[in-house]
């Protein structure tokens, strides 16, 4: 079963092509993992896959369905976004925050049932962060934000969730932590990554983006070759298939 | 360890305190009234009972200091709501309809229906009032989104926008007034309720109070604003159609209440920090809260002005701004970290 799919979706806002004709499906289940260099047009894929921007032509079909013809609260209840590092000026619990996954699924007046505080009480347990849900937003490091968006996200019981970035400024101790979070949870996952190595240990699938075009689609251990990451990267690198894929940088390509 | 009041408690004992507030108030002031008095004023005009106060403290009672004391709540009340939609949607600690130029647009609005006669009476002032409310609020997002859009530019702006529109109500006001309305100047820059009346409190009160609930109705878009549009609109938030909607809302409550009170500062950018405090960040208590500290604050202030200075009357402007600054600061320093 394919959970998301886009197909040939093109996006040039005034004119600068960010997003060109990009086809990709996300398999029911897996961890699909996003790859490309600093502007390569992975968060704008990510915006206009969680339908936050209409693409200018193709489709995103969501479980088959277009998301165009969806209404924003029924897509919110089946498709869930982590931004890259969300702020906010307000002085919110850790709780306040989890408890917006529940937004879309009651109507805007109503408090909150026994139902939505389980979900936000199950979420944050997931996501490891129970002990938190009392503390301020902004009293927690980097990693335990980066937890405490992962936990709403949860709370809005998605099919599917986009994650951009979402390791970000993270050691790498957390970094593992938080992609084999991602790993265990349930839902089907999209991961915008910038490390190979971590998208090569912890995604089912990898989508390469170099300049707004999917160059290559496949299980890491096909995709991430020697010649690939020489091309889109500009990068030369040693690619080690014995425990898993493992790649070890060597300096920019000299032509 | 400390007691804590449960947060839906601060709904129930707020509007106790209101009314309290209301009554207390209107016994402050020349001629000696008590509590009692008041109840029996009201309770006359409602046909339970007789009033034994003279005509004339009747009168003072009714036509003067009802109006005057519950204008005052009322206009507390939305200022306040103003501040927590604005600060909520534009994700700016310091917004207010007041810092953001609104109010001073509404009153050159007002100012522009008064002197040049457009239109007459309470709804043709406030369709004045609107209308400048509209135009400055679009000036202002519009400014600050081209600056770039964060915190600072926005406040910048709205300073910007006050400047012009208070240049612009005294601009009006000394070339086409008389003598009379130039005195009326005051009013419009300062805020004053001591034209208070029933039909005042009466228009108000109703856009307040629709405003109050139509807000309330919304409590969860509010909330899922509050790390930016995007974030709302993946909570499946109508972001373009909500923001419209509460900004509009936002426009049309201060243009009621300036074209009645004249612009009125810090009412809506210091309560609703209070107000948080006490009940926290989700809407459907905040609100509620807000208005209910914000009419408190109002009605006391308001009775302060006119007191203080016996025999002479503060505008309520001047006092709002000699209590709202020091706080204004305050959170300014918070908003640093």
């Amino acid at each position: 079963m394919t959970a998301l799919e886009a197909g040939r979706v093109h996006w040039a806002p005034r004119g600068r092509l960010v997003v060109d004709e990009v086809s990709l499906q996300v398999e029911d289940g897996t961890t699909v993992g996003l790859l490309g260099p600093n502007g390569s047009g992975k968060s704008s894929l990510i915006r206009i896959l969680a339908g936050l921007r209409p693409p200018d032509s193709g489709d995103v079909l969501l479980d088959g369905s277009p998301l165009a013809g969806m209404s924003r609260r029924r897509l919110a209840r089946r498709l869930a976004v982590v931004e890259q590092e969300p702020a906010t000026s307000q002085d919110l619990r850790v709780r306040d925050v989890v408890a917006l996954g529940r937004v879309p699924h009651r109507p805007a007046w109503a408090p909150d049932s026994a139902h939505d505080r389980a979900a936000v009480e199950e979420a944050a347990a997931h996501a490891g962060i129970a002990d938190r849900l009392d503390q301020r937003f902004s009293t927690l490091s980097g990693g335990e934000r980066q937890r405490t968006q992962i936990a709403r996200a949860l709370a809005q019981e998605p099919e599917i969730l986009l994650l951009d970035e979402p390791t970000n400024h993270l050691d790498v101790r957390h970094q593992l932590a938080l992609l084999s979070l991602v790993r265990r949870m349930p839902t089907t996952c999209l991961v915008a990554l910038h490390d190979l190595n971590l998208a090569a240990a912890y995604c089912d699938q990898v989508f390469v983006l170099s300049e707004g075009r999917v160059v290559a689609g496949g299980p890491p251990a096909q995709v991430l070759t020697e010649t690939l990451i020489a091309d889109v990267y500009g990068v030369r690198a040693r690619v080690h298939h014995d425990d898993g894929v493992v790649i070890r940088f060597l300096g920019p390509v000299t032509s | 360890m400390p007691v804590r009041l449960p947060r839906a408690g601060v709904l129930l004992v707020a509007p106790l305190v209101v009314l309290a507030s209301v009554a207390g108030a209107i016994t402050v002031g020349p001629s000696d009234l008590s509590v009692a008095d008041v109840y029996g004023v009201v309770a006359d005009r409602a046909g339970l009972g007789l009033s034994d106060l003279t005509l004339l403290q009747q009168s003072i009672v009714w036509d003067l200091r009802l109006p005057l004391t519950l204008l005052a709540g009322i206009c507390g009340a939305g200022l306040a709501i103003c501040g927590v939609i604005l600060q909520s949607l534009l994700r700016n600690p310091l917004a207010d309809p007041f810092v953001l130029g609104i109010s001073s647009g509404a009153s050159t609005g007002a100012v522009a229906v008064v002197v040049l006669g457009v239109g007459s009476g309470a709804i043709g002032l406030s369709t004045g009032a609107f209308a400048g409310a509209l135009v400055s609020f679009a000036l202002v997002l519009l400014l600050a989104s081209l600056a770039g859009g964060t915190t600072d530019r926005l406040v910048l702006a709205g300073i910007a926008a006050t400047q012009l529109f208070s240049a612009l109500t005294s601009f009006i006001v000394f070339t086409a007034a008389d003598a009379e309305q130039t005195r009326g100047v005051l009013f419009w820059l300062l805020g004053s309720l001591s034209s208070a009346s029933w039909t005042d409190v009466l228009v108000c009160g109703v856009i307040v109070l629709g405003g109050l609930l139509c807000c309330v109705a919304g409590a969860g878009w509010l909330d899922a604003f509050a790390f930016g549009n995007d974030a709302a609109a993946s909570l499946g938030v109508d972001v373009t159609r909500i923001r419209a909607v509460l900004l509009v809302l936002t426009a049309l409550m201060t243009a009621v209440i300036v074209s009645t009170s004249g612009a009125i500062g810090f009412v809506g950018l210091v309560l609703p920090h209070f107000a948080r405090a006490l009940v926290g960040v989700g809407h459907r208590l905040l609100l509620p809260a807000t208005a209910l500290l914000g009419a408190i604050f109002l009605i006391w202030v308001d009775t302060a002005a006119r007191t203080v200075i016996d025999p002479e009357e503060l505008p309520v402007g001047v006092a709002t701004a000699l209590v709202g600054v020091p706080a204004f600061a305050l959170v300014l320093l918070r908003a640093r970290r």
